[in-house]
């Protein structure tokens, strides 16, 4: 087992990172950058180091110096969590030279699964239906493309850089415009257009292996997302047709299998009726990690540690008929909700989140923290389980009823209506409910001020 | 905010609420000027009031809400009150807001870095068209025209950071 790891991430992800090696008995290094100085995972960390200055990128995507400092504290390992550098080419190539382990996917593996075209073609190999797409190389390519479609940056990831092309008029702009985008957070112009289904169940599976068992962990439906960032998950979703699950997690299955996977992948879906196809697969756990660990009762970041240190694969697979139990998880942002979603900044005066049997909360934040424009504008997220699912629905209730977030305008009020809604109740939210639930009276108030998408 | 409170039909207060503060611990209320140190101590299940702090003397409290959720009775330790709740002047929000979309300036309202400039001085432009990018909190923020007109200067470059209340474009 590694004795020592590295941490190349910020807020709960790093901490919970922390949290699985200190439970292992690994000691931690991390990492911050001027805004981040008192944050919450360098209280947590064996050690910390500076790093620079947010407001000039020296942070958390600084590879030399985050090298350096693995090579000065002789680390075994290096997480790099998600974002930042954990979808960085050069820096999986860089550590593979100095023969650092990172955490996840194999390097070669990894840069080879960035390419969303390339895993979607293979999928069709495995007569996996997919979600039609193709690249774009010219403003002439788009023309074959029958709007509403999208386009996404062919190496993206965390659902930005993706626009919508309502119609042919605004094609030339938003094309522009994405290839712009895709250099700017990605580094890299490629992109592709994809179809876009209106109405659809965006299903997550994670699987995880070691190139030659594989573990397939039960459904997470995220369907609901605001500027395509996930808002609420619910794991398993029983109100998806069991046989459609299965078929899912087989799908999710059977492309682990075909790709080898090395450690942890996710899997996406659509479900529009009774009709599967697969949208995208990104080499890492997914971001709703949290709510699989709720229902199933594994640590997924431990599981990746052991994976990656060469141990035993200690999850189990659960047949979904077996499964006890659901499982939610909301995410709390610093965003105005009566005010168009507005980003906002400033010192979180205090948390208030109950606790009780089965609720999980996970704060990015302590009070007196503040939230600054550097980095994304998770505050924490609140998790619940119960038996059934009306029990789950009414334990979500009263733990936001209970919940008090001050000095900073959030995304509370929204999701405390969200879970209220009849839709919500009867398992119907899909990826159109923004701008569905729009017109219901209790958003009216984001509905006066206009809303953008 | 300031409201204008009636109790019993007959006692007129002018009380003042802290713009944007979360209603259960707001601790700055003013009631006819004088300020107040209120303390929100208790909640039933559906995050109503029930009994509170003021001037660290206690008191039960029940808010009877109309069919809109405005007050129309408070009950205080047992007796019961008819009172009259309405806001005083425009949201200073919205009174900023207007002014904003008047002066024709485009303002950051949050540090960040300026990703596409979707316009160039002398572009004719319609209110909510757009005309920058702004990344801040690792999201693409779109900024739309406040109103229509003429782009008669732009102050940024793309890949500029911009501060809190930088002015970016103008538009006449």
């Amino acid at each position: 087992m590694f004795k020592k790891i590295l941490i190349a991430n910020r807020g709960n992800i790093a901490v919970n990172i922390i949290r699985a090696c200190r439970e292992i008995g690994i000691d931690t290094v991390t990492v911050f950058s001027d805004v981040d100085k008192e944050s919450i995972h360098v209280r947590y960390a064996d050690k910390a180091y500076f790093l620079g200055k947010a407001k000039y990128q020296e942070d958390y995507t600084r590879k030399d110096r985050i090298l350096q400092i693995a090579q000065e504290e002789k680390v075994d390992a290096i997480h790099p969590g998600f974002g930042f550098l954990a979808q960085s080419r050069e820096f999986m190539s860089e550590c593979k030279e100095l023969g650092i382990t990172v955490i996840g996917e194999e390097p070669d593996k990894l840069i080879e699964f960035m390419d969303k075209v390339r895993t979607k073609e293979i999928a069709k190999e495995l007569k996996i239906p997919v979600v039609e797409g193709k690249v774009i190389e010219s403003l002439e390519d788009l023309d074959s493309m029958k709007p509403p479609f999208l386009i996404k940056p062919i190496f993206g990831f965390a659902g930005r850089g993706m626009h919508y092309v309502e119609n042919n008029s605004e094609k030339e702009k938003i094309y522009k415009m994405a290839l712009k985008e895709a250099e700017f957070i990605y580094g890299d112009k490629s992109i592709y257009a994809e179809e876009y289904i209106k109405k659809a169940y965006l299903i997550e599976v994670c699987v995880v292996g070691n190139g030659k068992d594989y573990k397939c962990l039960p459904t997470i439906d995220s369907s609901l997302r605001r500027k395509f960032q996930k808002i609420i998950s619910e794991c398993p979703a029983e109100y998806i047709d069991l046989k459609i699950r299965k078929k899912i997690m087989d799908y999710a299955k059977k492309l682990a299998k075909k790709l080898e996977i090395s450690n942890m992948g996710t899997f996406e879906f659509l479900v529009d009726g009774k009709k599967i196809y697969f949208l995208e697969f990104n080499s890492r756990l997914p971001v709703s990690y949290t709510v699989l660990e709720m229902l199933t009762g594994f640590n997924l970041i431990k599981e990746q540690i052991n994976i990656s240190a060469g141990n035993k694969m200690q999850v189990e697979e659960i047949a979904l008929d077996k499964i006890k139990g659901n499982a939610f998880e909301c995410r709390i942002h610093s965003e105005d909700y009566f005010n168009r979603f507005k980003p906002s900044t400033g010192v979180i005066e205090n948390l208030i989140i109950p606790g009780g049997k089965d609720v999980r909360v996970e704060f990015d934040y302590f009070n007196g923290d503040e939230v600054s424009s550097y980095y994304d504008s998770q505050v924490a997220r609140i998790l619940v389980k119960a038996l059934h699912r009306n029990e789950m629905i009414n334990k979500i209730r009263w733990v936001l009823e209970g919940t008090k977030i001050s000095g900073i305008p959030s995304t509370l009020p929204f999701i405390y209506n969200v879970v209220n809604t009849k839709l919500f109740e009867s398992g119907k939210i899909v990826s159109d409910f923004i701008t569905h639930i729009m017109r219901e009276r209790r958003f009216k108030k984001v509905r006066e001020k206009g809303y953008v998408a | 905010m300031n409201y204008k409170m009636i109790i019993d039909n007959r006692d007129k207060f002018k009380v003042y609420l802290k713009e944007n503060a979360d209603l259960n611990f707001s601790n700055e209320v003013k009631v006819n000027g004088k300020e107040h140190n209120v303390e929100f101590v208790n909640f039933d299940r559906h995050g109503n009031i029930r009994s509170v702090f003021i001037d660290n003397k206690y008191y039960d409290v029940e808010i009877e809400k109309g069919p809109d959720g405005i007050p129309e009775n408070i009950v205080i330790d047992g007796q019961k009150y008819p009172v009259q709740f309405t806001r005083v002047g425009r949201d200073r929000f919205i009174v900023k807001q207007e002014a904003r979309v008047k002066s024709g300036k485009i303002v950051a309202l949050i540090p960040g870095k300026v990703i596409n400039l979707m316009v160039k001085t002398g572009d004719q432009v319609n209110e909510g068209d757009l005309v920058l990018l702004l990344e801040a909190m690792k999201m693409e923020n779109e900024i739309a025209a406040p109103r229509s007109g003429v782009v008669k200067q732009i102050l940024v470059d793309e890949n500029d950071n911009v501060e809190k209340g930088q002015v970016m474009v103008v538009i006449e």
